[in-house]
C-alpha cells in the first residue's frame, strides 16, 4: 500500500524494503516498520484471537499494553507485534486459534458468551462428578496464548548490567528529558530510561507548536541537549519492570542492530527516581469495542505520522480529550477520510482545534460517544449516542478511533508502593503519597500544557538531584506554571450499551461490563475480589488498559464513592520479561578441592555435596567392596580437604570455645586432640570435629565439610553480648587435607615424614607438627573409619604433590584411593555418627548416645544447648539411636526405611544401612522409639516397593560392629 | 529491605547479610530459668508491627554481628547500632 | 447458569454476641466456620476478617495439594485432606477445579533418595499412592525436563504421587465462605479485632473496630497475624512471619501436566488451567509485614527454572506477588486450645503449607471447638512441644539461629 508522507515525524525509510512472513505468506514493509505497522499497511487487520471467546483482535495501541497483538516471532511465543521491528527473513505466526485465524473454530465460544457469566466455571462441569476430569484437558488445550516447543532452544545472547546512579529517570518524553537535564546540570549522575527507540515521548509524532517549534522538533532539541550532557546516560528500547525496595529499578533492554545482545537485564540502584511515564488512553467501553478496526487515538496518530499508514478508509473519532482532536486534524490534513469527530465531553474542547475542524467541514458532535459497532473482521458501521438524551445515529465507517480521555500511567510508580487515588479535577488516578526520594512528574500528573509538562519535569529533576546532596538553588527557575483548565472525560462507559455483554473491560481476559455487574451481584465488589472473580487485569497487560475503568465501573454500578475503589496493586514486572533474559549466563558455582585433578586421574566419580564436588567412589562397584577391604586390610587415601579448619586465639578464646562446645574444653593436653561437639539451642547436633591447643590461648579446630562459613557466624553470634577478646581465622581453603588409613598407613607415611610415628611417640588422638614431602604440616591421628589413620593438613598448594608422593610411597603396598561411599560404610561399622545422617530435629545429643561428650557439671559457661539437654534428659518416649543387624543375609534395606509397629504405625527409621563384608549381612544404625531401643529388641522394617504386609526383620545389637575395643585405631 | 548499613562496611545490599533475631538481651542464667523463658530468648521474635531492634551479620563482608532498628511495616532500616 | 447472580455470602450486621468467633477469613477460618455450622450444629458463629475473604496467604498460594509429608502423623492428616476435595466439591456445589494431575518431587542425589525414603515408605504404609521413580521415568512424566548432568543439580530421580494435584485457591475460598454462610455463619469483612477479653482465664469476648462481641469461644486463624492475636491473651509463640514470593508466566499451551517440585533448586512449578506456569519458593529471612516482592527472587527463579525446564527460556514472567508465611522452627503448624485459657483456640504457623490442609483441619478444629478436647490428629501440633524440645520432625534439619536457619 502506498504510504502517506509526513517528513517531519516519519520513522520509516521507504528506500529499504524488508520482506518477512506472516502466517506462512510473504509480506513486505520498510526499514523502521514494526510488525504491527507493516501488517496494518498490508491490510492485515486480525492478528490474534482472544483468550476466552476467541474473538478476532487487532491493532489497538502502538505501545501494545495487552495480549491482543502478541504473536510468535521466529518461534518465540508471546512477542509484541508493536515493539518488534521487522527484519528480513523474519517469520511470524498468530497464536491461539484452531482452524484458521480468520475462521477460528473456537469462535463458537463467542456465541456461548451469554452462558459464560462471571465465574461460570465455578458453577459448571463439576456435576456429575466424572465430568470435570473429562473437561480438564479440553479446557487446558483451549487456554494459553503462546506455545512452547519443549525441544527448541530459546536461549539467546543475553547480558546483564548492574548500575548505580544518583538519579534514575523513567520516561524520555519532554518531562523526563527536562528532569534529566535539570538533575545533570546540578551535578548529579543520571540514567534516563526510555521504552521506545527514541527520546521524545508524545512529541515525536506531533507537529503542533511547542515553544514555536513543531513538537517533534522541540523533542529533537531536548534530545540533543540530553545527549550532549556527559553525565546523562540514555538507554532506549528499555522496558522497566518495576521499582523495588529502596529505589532499585530493574528493566530489560532489547538489542538493536549493533548491540551484541538480544536482550539485556539491567539493575539500577538509584538515590532518587523520577517517574515521567506519561499517559495511557483510557479505553472507551461500548458494545464490540474490541473489534479489529477499533483503535486508540495515539495509535491512529502514529500510524499516519510515523509510519505513513492510513488507519482505514472511513474513520469515526469517538474520543474525550484534546490530543485526540489534534490527531483527527492531523489525519485529515494527511488526506485520511474522517467522517466525524464525536467527543464525550460537554465542555473543555480546545477552541482552536474546534475551529479548524469546522474549517475542514468535519462534523463535531459534543457529548456523544460510540455505543456499538457492527462487523466482525471489518467494521461496517457504528452507532453514536448522545450521552444526555440517548438519541442515536448510525454511521458507516470501517475504523473507530476511540478513548475515554487519558489516564496517568501509574503502573511503574505503583510497584514502588505508591497508593493511587482518584483526583476529581483531572479524572486521573494518581499517587497520593510517594515513597521517599521518588518523584512523579509530567503529563501523568494531569498537566496538559506543554510548557507546564516540561517545567514540572525540570523541577522534579532538581528535587531528585537534591536528595543526593547536590545544590539546586541556583537552577530553580522562578517561572510560574501556566494555569491549567482540566476537562476530563467523566463517563465510565458509553451510553446505550444495554447489559454490556460485549462491552469489553479487559481485553486480555475477555471480561465485559456485564460480567462486572454480575460480580457485584455476587457480592464481589471490592476491586481485589472483583478482579479475581470476574478476571480483570490478570493478564499480561495487567492493569494498563482495564486499570482505572474497573474502579470507575464498580463505583458506578454500586453507586458508592470512588474512593472506596482504589485500583488494585500492580505487580511487577510491568512489562512481561523473558526468563532467558532474567536468567542470563549460567552462574552455576561449585567448589573443587586442589586434589580434583588427582582424583579424576585415579578414576573418581564425583558427586555434589553442598557447594563441593567430592569423590564418591573410584570404580563401577557402587558398594565399594574393594575400597573398603583395602582400608581394613591394607592402606587407602582419601581427600578430606573440604573439612573446615580454624585457628582461634586470644585471651578469651577458651571462653568462647567453652560456650560453643558441649564438651569440657579445659584440660587440653599438649599434643592431644579432643573430639568436640557443638549443639543448637534445642540440644540437637550442629557440628562436630576435633580441637587441639597450639600454644598459650591458641587453638586449632576442625568442623564438618561445608560448615566452615556458618561456624564463624555461630561463634560470633553466641558471644555477641560479651566483650571477649578473641580472633578467628578461617583456614579451610588454606589447608588441604589427606587422610591415609589402614594397617599399613604408618609404614607408608613413615617414608615421607621426619618425625617418629611409633605408637609410643605418637599415640592415638594425638596431633604433631611434621615436615612431610618437604612441607610443614599438621598430622592428626583420628579414628573415624576405625583403623590406624593419619590426617594430614598442609598448605593447599602442596596437596597435589603430596597425593602423588603418597601414591608412590604406597605403591609397594598397592595403596588405593577411597571415596565418600566407602568412608560411609567404614565409619558405619564403627557406628560413628554423621551430622545430618543420624541427627535430625527430633533427637538431641543424649538420644544419639553421645552423652559422654556433655560436660554436665559446667554451670558457668552457659553452653549452647546444655539447657535443652537438661530439660529433655528424663523424658520418656524419645527416639533413640540404636545399632541393628538384619536377620536375612540377602536383605539390605535402604537408608530411610521405616520401623513399623502395630497398625502400620511408623515409630522410627533407618539412618544408615549397608551390607558388611565382615558381618556377612546388612547392618546399620536407626532411630527408634525408646521402647524398642534395648539390645535384643526386634525391629520390623518397611520400605517403598514392598508389599504392605511384608517386613524385613532385624535385631538391636551392641555397637560398634567392628573392633569394639578400638584396638585397630589405637595401634 | 534492600539495603542494610553495616557499621563497618557501610550501606550494602541486603543479600550480603544474615538475620539474627530480635535483640532481647543475652540468654539469662540457666539457673532457675523456665523452658518458656528460655524459648523466648532462643526464638526471640516479638512480631512487632513497627520498629524492632534486631541483630544482623554481614556474612558476605566483614562478618560482624551488629544491631539494627528496622520497621517491620516498611521493611526499612531505621538506625544502625554499634558493631559487636 | 442464569444471568443475574446471587450474593455469594450476605452482609450481616455485627451482632453483640455469638457462640464462637473465628478471627481470620482465610481457608482455615472459613473451613472451620463451615464445619462448625454444618457438622457441629454451631450456627450462631461469626467469621471476622480485616480486609476480605482470601486476601492473605489463602489467595496467594499456588494451591498444590499432596500427601507425602515426612512424618506419618502429618501424612495421615493430609491423606484425609486429599480425599476431602471431591467430597467438598459435591457438598459445596462449587467447582473447586481440582486437577488431580499428580505430584513429582525431584531428587538430585542418592542421599536425597535416602532422605525421601522415609516419606515414601510412610506414605505407602499409610495407603497413599507414592513411589520412587528414576530419572528416565521423571522425563516421561515431564517431557520438558532437563536430564543433563551439567546443571547445578542434575536430576537423579524423584517421588511420584498420583493423588496429588492443584486446585483453584479462590474457588475453594469462596465456596467455603458461601457454604459457611448458607449454614448460618455470619461473615464480616472489613472488621478488625482490636482486643480479646477474658476473665478468670476464660474467654468472654472480643473488641472490634465495629463494636464489642460477647463470646465464650475465640478461634485465631489469621495466618501471618495470628501471633499478635495470641499475644492479646498473653501467649507467646516462636513464630516468624516471613515473606514468601510466587510468580506466573504468561499463559501458554499445556506442556507441564503435573505439580513439580525440587528441594535442591528450592522451587515448585505447576501450570494452571489457564496455561500460566505458576512457580515459587523464596522466603525472605527477616520477618516483616510488607508482603513486598524482590527483584532477586524473580531473577533467581528464572535461573533455576531454565536449568530444569530449558524450554522456559521462551516464556515470560508477567506477575510476581508475595504473602506471609508464618513459620515455626520445626516447619509444622501450631494448634492448641481450651487449656490454660478456656475457650481460646489457636490454629496457625502454617507457613507455606497451609492451603492443602485447610478443609481437613477446619473439620477437626470444628470438632475440637465443639467438644473442647484435642482431636487425635491435631495433638502433635501442640504449642507445648517447644518447651519440651519434642519437635514434630517434619523438618529434618534443626533450627540454628532461627527457623529459617
Amino acid at each position: 500500500m502506498k504510504r502517506l508522507r509526513q517528513p517531519l515525524t516519519t520513522l520509516i525509510d521507504e528506500s529499504q524494503k524488508i520482506t518477512f512472513k506472516w502466517q506462512k505468506k510473504s509480506f513486505s514493509g520498510f526499514q523502521g516498520d514494526t510488525l504491527a505497522t507493516a501488517l496494518h499497511a498490508s491490510g492485515v487487520k486480525t492478528i490474534s484471537r482472544s483468550l476466552k471467546y476467541h474473538r478476532p483482535r487487532g491493532l489497538y495501541s502502538l505501545d501494545g499494553e495487552g495480549v491482543s497483538t502478541m504473536v510468535e516471532v521466529d518461534k518465540l511465543p508471546n512477542t509484541r507485534a508493536e515493539t518488534t521491528p521487522i527484519e528480513n527473513g523474519m517469520t511470524a505466526i498468530a497464536q491461539n486459534y484452531k482452524g484458521s485465524l480468520n475462521f477460528d473454530l473456537m469462535g463458537i465460544n463467542d456465541k456461548l458468551s451469554h452462558f459464560m457469566s462471571a465465574g461460570f466455571y465455578y458453577r459448571m462441569f463439576h456435576k456429575p462428578a466424572f465430568l470435570w476430569n473429562k473437561v480438564i484437558d479440553p479446557i487446558r488445550n483451549a487456554a494459553g496464548t503462546g506455545k512452547l516447543d519443549i525441544t527448541h532452544d530459546y536461549g539467546k545472547k543475553v547480558e546483564e548490567r548492574y548500575l548505580h546512579t544518583d538519579v534514575c529517570v523513567i520516561g524520555g518524553g519532554p518531562a523526563g528529558m527536562m528532569a534529566a537535564i535539570a538533575a545533570a546540570k546540578s551535578g548529579a549522575r543520571v540514567i534516563l530510561l526510555e521504552r521506545r527507540n527514541a527520546l521524545g515521548g508524545f512529541y515525536n509524532w506531533r507537529i503542533a507548536k511547542v515553544n514555536g517549534l513543531p513538537a517533534i522538533k522541540r523533542a529533537e532539541e531536548l534530545a540533543n541537549e540530553v545527549r550532549s550532557t556527559s553525565n546523562i546516560s540514555v538507554m532506549e528500547n528499555t522496558f522497566v519492570m518495576g521499582i523495588w525496595g529502596e529505589r532499585q529499578v530493574t528493566a530489560f533492554q532489547k538489542g538493536t542492530g549493533d548491540d551484541p545482545f538480544f536482550e539485556q537485564y539491567i539493575e539500577i540502584m538509584a538515590n532518587a527516581v523520577v517517574s515521567a511515564t506519561g499517559c495511557l488512553e483510557r479505553p472507551l467501553i461500548f458494545e464490540h469495542n474490541d473489534r479489529p478496526g477499533v483503535m486508540q487515538s495515539d495509535c491512529a496518530h502514529r500510524l499516519v505520522h510515523q509510519y505513513g499508514v492510513s488507519p482505514g478508509k472511513q474513520l469515526v473519532f469517538s474520543t474525550g480529550d484534546n490530543l485526540s482532536l489534534e490527531a483527527a486534524l492531523d489525519l485529515a490534513k494527511m488526506g485520511v477520510n474522517i467522517a466525524l469527530v464525536a467527543d464525550s465531553r460537554l465542555t473543555g474542547h480546545d477552541p482552536k482545534l474546534m475551529e479548524e475542524l469546522n474549517k475542514r467541514n468535519i462534523p463535531f458532535w459534543k457529548n456523544y460517544a460510540v455505543s456499538r459497532v457492527w462487523g466482525k473482521a471489518t467494521i461496517k458501521k457504528a452507532r453514536l449516542t448522545d450521552i444526555k438524551t440517548l438519541a442515536s445515529v448510525t454511521v458507516k465507517c470501517d475504523t473507530i478511533v476511540a478513548n475515554a480521555g487519558r489516564s496517568a500511567d501509574v503502573r511503574i510508580i505503583s510497584t514502588a508502593g505508591a497508593k493511587v487515588r482518584y483526583n476529581k479535577a483531572t479524572g486521573f488516578f494518581i499517587p497520593e503519597v510517594l515513597p521517599e526520594n521518588i518523584f512523579f512528574t509530567g503529563r501523568a500528573t494531569g498537566l496538559e500544557k506543554n510548557r507546564n509538562i516540561e517545567a514540572s519535569g525540570y523541577q522534579s529533576g532538581l528535587d531528585a538531584a537534591q536528595t543526593s546532596g547536590f545544590d539546586t538553588d541556583g537552577f530553580r527557575k522562578d517561572k510560574c506554571l501556566e494555569k491549567e483548565t482540566y476537562s476530563p472525560c467523566l463517563i465510565a462507559h458509553s451510553p446505550h450499551i444495554g447489559k454490556g455483554e460485549k462491552s469489553f473491560v479487559c481485553f486480555d481476559e475477555d471480561a465485559t461490563y456485564k460480567t462486572i455487574v454480575q460480580g457485584v451481584q455476587a457480592g464481589m465488589e471490592r476491586p481485589d475480589l472483583a478482579k479475581r472473580f470476574v478476571s480483570v487485569g490478570l493478564g499480561a497487560g495487567q492493569s494498563a488498559l482495564p486499570g482505572s475503568n474497573l474502579s470507575l465501573l464498580l463505583s458506578e454500578i454500586t453507586g458508592k464513592d470512588i474512593n472506596g475503589f482504589c485500583p488494585t496493586t500492580v505487580r511487577p514486572p510491568v512489562e512481561p520479561v523473558s526468563l532467558d533474559t532474567l536468567a542470563g549466563a549460567n552462574h552455576a558455582i561449585f567448589k573443587v578441592t586442589p586434589l580434583y585433578d588427582n582424583l579424576m586421574k585415579s578414576g573418581a566419580f564425583m558427586q555434589r555435596m553442598g557447594i563441593w564436588k567430592r569423590a564418591k567412589y573410584f570404580s563401577d562397584d557402587k558398594n565399594c567392596r574393594d575400597e573398603i577391604n583395602n582400608v581394613r586390610s591394607n592402606v587407602g587415601i582419601t581427600d578430606v580437604s573440604t573439612l573446615g579448619k580454624f585457628r582461634i586465639f586470644g585471651p578469651d578464646a577458651k571462653k568462647v570455645l567453652e560456650r560453643i562446645y558441649i564438651n569440657a574444653v579445659s584440660g587440653f593436653k599438649e599434643g592431644k586432640l579432643k573430639y568436640v561437639v557443638a549443639l543448637t539451642g534445642d540440644g540437637c547436633l550442629l557440628d562436630d570435629g576435633v580441637a587441639a591447643q597450639l600454644g598459650k590461648n591458641d587453638y586449632l579446630f576442625t568442623t564438618s565439610s561445608g560448615h566452615a562459613a556458618k561456624v564463624i557466624e555461630w561463634f560470633r553470634f553466641h558471644s555477641r553480648y560479651e566483650n571477649w577478646a578473641y580472633n578467628m581465622v578461617n583456614l579451610t581453603d588454606y589447608y588441604s587435607g589427606i587422610n591415609i588409613a589402614g594397617p599399613n598407613s604408618r609404614k607408608v607415611l613413615g617414608k615421607l615424614v621426619d618425625i617418629d610415628l611409633s605408637n609410643e611417640a605418637f599415640p592415638a588422638n594425638g596431633i604433631r607438627k611434621a615436615v612431610i614431602n618437604g612441607v610443614s604440616a599438621w598430622l592428626m591421628r583420628v579414628g573415624f573409619v576405625g583403623e590406624l589413620a593419619y590426617e594430614i593438613h598442609l598448605p593447599a598448594s602442596t596437596a597435589t604433590s603430596l597425593w602423588d608422593a603418597l601414591l608412590e610411597a604406597g605403591r609397594e603396598f598397592n595403596i588405593q584411593p577411597f571415596g565418600q561411599e566407602a568412608q560411609f560404610t567404614l565409619r558405619l561399622e564403627k557406628a560413628h555418627v554423621i551430622i545430618g545422617q543420624e541427627t535430625e530435629s527430633r533427637v538431641n545429643l543424649l538420644d544419639v548416645g553421645m552423652g559422654f561428650a556433655w560436660a554436665r557439671q559446667d554451670t558457668e559457661h552457659q553452653k549452647v544447648g546444655a539447657y535443652a539437654l537438661k530439660v529433655a534428659e528424663n523424658q520418656p518416649d524419645r527416639l533413640k539411636l540404636v545399632g541393628f543387624t538384619v536377620d536375612d543375609p540377602e536383605k539390605v534395606p535402604g537408608d530411610g526405611a521405616v520401623i513399623v509397629a502395630d497398625q502400620n504405625d511408623v515409630i522410627g527409621n533407618i539412618c544408615s544401612c549397608r551390607k558388611s563384608e565382615i558381618l556377612g549381612k546388612a547392618f546399620g544404625i536407626a532411630l527408634v522409639d525408646e521402647s524398642l531401643s534395648d539390645i535384643g529388641s526386634r525391629l520390623e522394617f518397611f520400605e517403598d516397593g514392598m508389599d504392605i504386609n511384608d517386613r524385613i526383620l532385624a535385631t538391636v545389637c551392641k555397637t560398634p560392629f567392628y573392633d569394639p575395643k578400638g584396638l585397630k585405631q589405637k595401634a | 529491605m534492600y539495603t542494610i548499613t553495616c557499621p563497618i562496611c557501610g550501606k550494602r545490599n541486603q543479600k550480603e547479610f544474615r538475620y539474627g533475631n530480635e535483640d532481647v538481651g543475652p540468654m539469662p542464667s540457666y539457673e532457675n530459668l523456665t523452658p518458656e523463658k528460655y524459648l523466648e530468648n532462643l526464638y526471640s521474635n516479638g512480631n512487632h508491627a513497627g520498629v524492632q531492634k534486631e541483630w544482623w551479620c554481614h556474612r558476605q563482608g566483614c562478618g560482624t554481628w551488629f544491631k539494627v532498628e528496622r520497621n517491620t511495616l516498611t521493611n526499612l532500616q531505621v538506625k544502625t547500632g554499634e558493631a559487636k | 447458569m442464569g444471568n443475574k447472580l446471587k450474593r455469594m455470602w450476605p452482609e450481616n450486621g455485627l451482632k453483640s454476641s455469638y457462640d464462637a468467633v473465628i478471627i481470620g477469613g482465610g481457608i482455615h477460618g472459613c473451613a472451620t466456620a463451615y464445619y462448625l455450622a454444618k457438622e457441629q450444629g454451631m450456627k450462631n458463629i461469626a467469621l471476622i476478617e480485616r480486609t476480605c475473604v482470601g486476601y492473605g496467604g489463602s489467595g496467594r498460594n499456588t494451591a498444590i495439594v499432596r500427601a507425602n509429608q515426612r512424618t506419618q502423623a502429618n501424612l495421615r492428616l493430609h491423606k484425609e485432606g486429599l480425599e476431602l476435595w471431591p467430597v467438598l466439591t459435591k457438598e459445596l456445589d462449587f467447582n473447586l477445579m481440582f486437577n488431580q494431575s499428580g505430584h513429582l518431587s525431584l531428587a538430585h542425589s542418592e542421599s536425597t533418595i535416602g532422605a525421601f525414603r522415609i516419606n515414601v515408605s510412610s506414605a505407602q504404609l499409610s495407603g497413599v499412592d507414592c513411589k520412587f521413580i528414576d530419572a528416565k521415568e521423571c522425563k516421561e512424566l515431564v517431557p520438558a525436563l532437563n536430564l543433563s548432568r551439567d546443571i547445578t543439580h542434575p536430576v537423579y530421580g524423584g517421588i511420584y504421587s498420583p493423588p496429588g494435584g492443584v486446585l483453584r485457591h479462590d474457588a475453594v475460598m469462596w465456596a467455603l465462605a458461601r457454604g459457611a454462610a448458607e449454614q448460618g455463619a455470619h461473615i464480616h469483612q472489613g472488621v478488625e479485632v482490636t482486643g480479646i477479653e477474658m476473665s478468670n482465664n476464660k474467654i468472654t469476648g472480643v473488641t472490634t473496630s465495629h463494636g464489642k462481641i460477647k463470646t465464650p469461644n475465640v478461634i485465631v486463624a489469621a495466618g501471618g497475624y495470628s501471633v499478635q492475636l495470641a499475644e492479646m491473651v498473653g501467649i507467646k509463640l516462636p513464630v516468624h512471619p516471613l515473606t514468601i514470593q510466587a510468580m506466573v508466566t504468561q499463559p501458554l499451551k499445556p506442556f507441564l501436566n503435573l505439580a513439580l517440585s525440587s528441594g535442591a533448586y528450592d522451587i515448585y512449578i505447576t501450570q494452571t488451567l489457564k496455561g500460566e506456569v505458576a512457580t515459587g519458593a523464596h522466603m525472605d529471612e527477616a520477618p516483616n509485614f510488607t508482603s513486598a516482592v524482590t527483584s532477586i527472587c524473580l531473577k533467581h527463579q528464572a535461573e533455576m527454572l531454565t536449568e530444569l525446564l530449558p524450554c522456559m527460556k521462551g516464556a515470560r514472567f508477567m506477575r510476581i506477588w508475595a504473602g506471609l508465611a508464618d513459620m515455626a522452627p520445626d516447619m509444622a503448624p501450631i494448634i492448641f486450645g481450651n487449656d490454660e485459657i478456656k475457650g481460646f483456640y489457636f490454629n496457625g504457623a502454617w507457613g507455606y503449607y497451609g492451603f492443602k490442609s485447610g478443609p481437613i483441619v477446619g473439620k477437626y478444629m470444628a470438632k475440637f471447638i465443639a467438644e473442647g478436647k484435642t482431636p487425635h490428629h491435631l495433638e502433635q501440633f501442640t504449642n507445648k512441644r517447644f518447651a519440651r524440645f519434642r519437635y514434630t520432625g517434619e523438618k529434618a534439619v534443626p533450627a540454628e539461629i532461627g527457623p529459617w536457619n
